[in-house]
C-alpha cells in the first residue's frame, strides 16, 4: 500500500515537471522585419539580443549628449551670480574709463571686430 | 557707444575696465597690441576710439583689409600724438598682458564679444541701453546699501566674494 502511493506521488510528480508546450511555438512565424524571423530558438534569441545591443547604444549615446548638453549649460556664467573677474592688471595698464570712486564696475570682454 | 552715454549719465558712479578678447585675430590682433601699448602711454581711450572711426567703421563700409593693417593703425597712433617707437618696443610685453585677459575671461566660458560683467553680474551680447540702466541700478542700490566706499567696493564686494570661475558650477552640474 505505502510503494502504491509512492509510486503514485512520483508520477504525479514526474507529470508536473513535464515541460508543457510554449504558447509562444504556436504563435504563426512572422517573416522578416522585427525581432521575429524564422530559425530556432538560439537564432532568434541572439536576433533580439543583437537588437537590443543596437538599442541600448543608442540610448546611451542619447543621454550621454544630454547630460553633456546640461553640464555645457550649466558652465556658462549664470545670471543672478556674481563672478569675481580679476581687473587689477587693466587699471594698472589704464585700461578703464570712469571715476575710480565709481561704486559699478563694468567689465567689457571687447574686440575691434 | 551705449557706454559712453552712460558713462555720462552716471558720472561718477560707474566705470567701465576693458579686457582684451581677439575674436578675430587675423584682422584686429595688431590692433589690440597697440591699444594696450597706447594704455601704457595714456591714450588707451584715444585709440580705441580712433582706431574704432578710422579704421574699422571705415573698413565696414569698403571691406578694405589695408584699413586694419599695421601701416594705418600706425598712422592712427602717431595721429593721436602716441610715441610709435615705444608702442612697437611694449608689443611683446602686451602679448602677454593680452592673452591674460583672455586666460582670465575663459575662466568664466566668454567666448564672444562685446561680453559684460555688471559689478560680476554676467551680460553676453549687446543689450539694449534700458537694460543697461535697470542692472546699474540695481547695482548702485546694492553698493550704496553696503556703505563700503566706491574705491573699495569692487575689490572688497565682488572680487572677493564672487565666484572666480564657472568650475565650481561644472562640478556640481557633474555631481546631480
Amino acid at each position: 500500500m505505502k510503494l502504491a502511493w509512492i509510486a503514485a506521488t512520483l508520477l504525479a510528480f514526474a507529470a508536473g515537471c513535464e515541460k508543457e508546450p510554449s504558447r509562444l511555438d504556436k504563435m504563426p512565424q512572422s517573416s522578416g522585419g522585427g525581432g521575429g524571423g524564422g530559425g530556432d530558438l538560439e537564432t532568434r534569441v541572439a536576433r533580439l539580443e543583437k537588437k537590443l545591443s543596437r538599442v541600448d547604444k543608442d540610448a546611451l549615446d542619447f543621454l550621454a549628449a544630454a547630460y553633456e548638453q546640461r553640464v555645457e549649460q550649466e558652465t556658462k556664467a549664470q545670471p543672478g551670480v556674481v563672478y569675481g573677474v580679476d581687473i587689477q592688471p587693466n587699471l594698472q595698464l589704464g585700461q578703464v574709463e570712469g571715476s575710480p570712486e565709481a561704486l559699478v564696475t563694468i567689465v567689457e570682454a571687447w574686440d575691434f571686430a | 557707444m551705449v557706454l559712453k552715454e552712460l558713462l555720462q549719465e552716471y558720472q561718477g558712479k560707474i566705470r567701465v575696465v576693458f579686457k582684451h578678447m581677439v575674436v578675430h585675430p587675423q584682422q584686429v590682433a595688431g590692433a589690440h597690441l597697440v591699444a594696450c601699448g597706447a594704455a601704457k602711454q595714456g591714450k588707451f581711450a584715444a585709440f580705441y576710439d580712433a582706431f574704432f572711426d578710422r579704421a574699422y567703421k571705415e573698413y565696414t563700409e569698403k571691406r578694405d583689409p589695408s584699413l586694419l593693417g599695421e601701416e594705418n593703425t600706425f598712422k592712427i597712433a602717431a595721429d593721436i600724438g602716441l610715441d610709435v617707437n615705444r608702442v612697437k618696443a611694449d608689443m611683446q610685453s602686451c602679448q602677454q598682458l593680452i592673452a591674460a585677459d583672455e586666460d582670465e575671461l575663459r575662466k568664466f566660458r566668454v567666448n564672444g564679444t562685446p561680453a559684460f560683467f555688471i559689478n560680476g553680474e554676467f551680460v553676453g551680447g549687446g543689450i539694449p541701453k534700458d537694460a543697461f540702466k535697470q542692472i546699474i541700478d540695481k547695482k548702485l542700490q546694492i553698493a550704496q546699501a553696503s556703505g563700503v566706499p566706491g574705491a573699495e567696493y569692487y575689490e572688497r564686494e565682488i572680487r572677493a566674494k564672487g565666484q572666480k570661475s564657472v568650475e565650481r558650477q561644472r562640478r556640481r552640474a557633474e555631481q546631480e
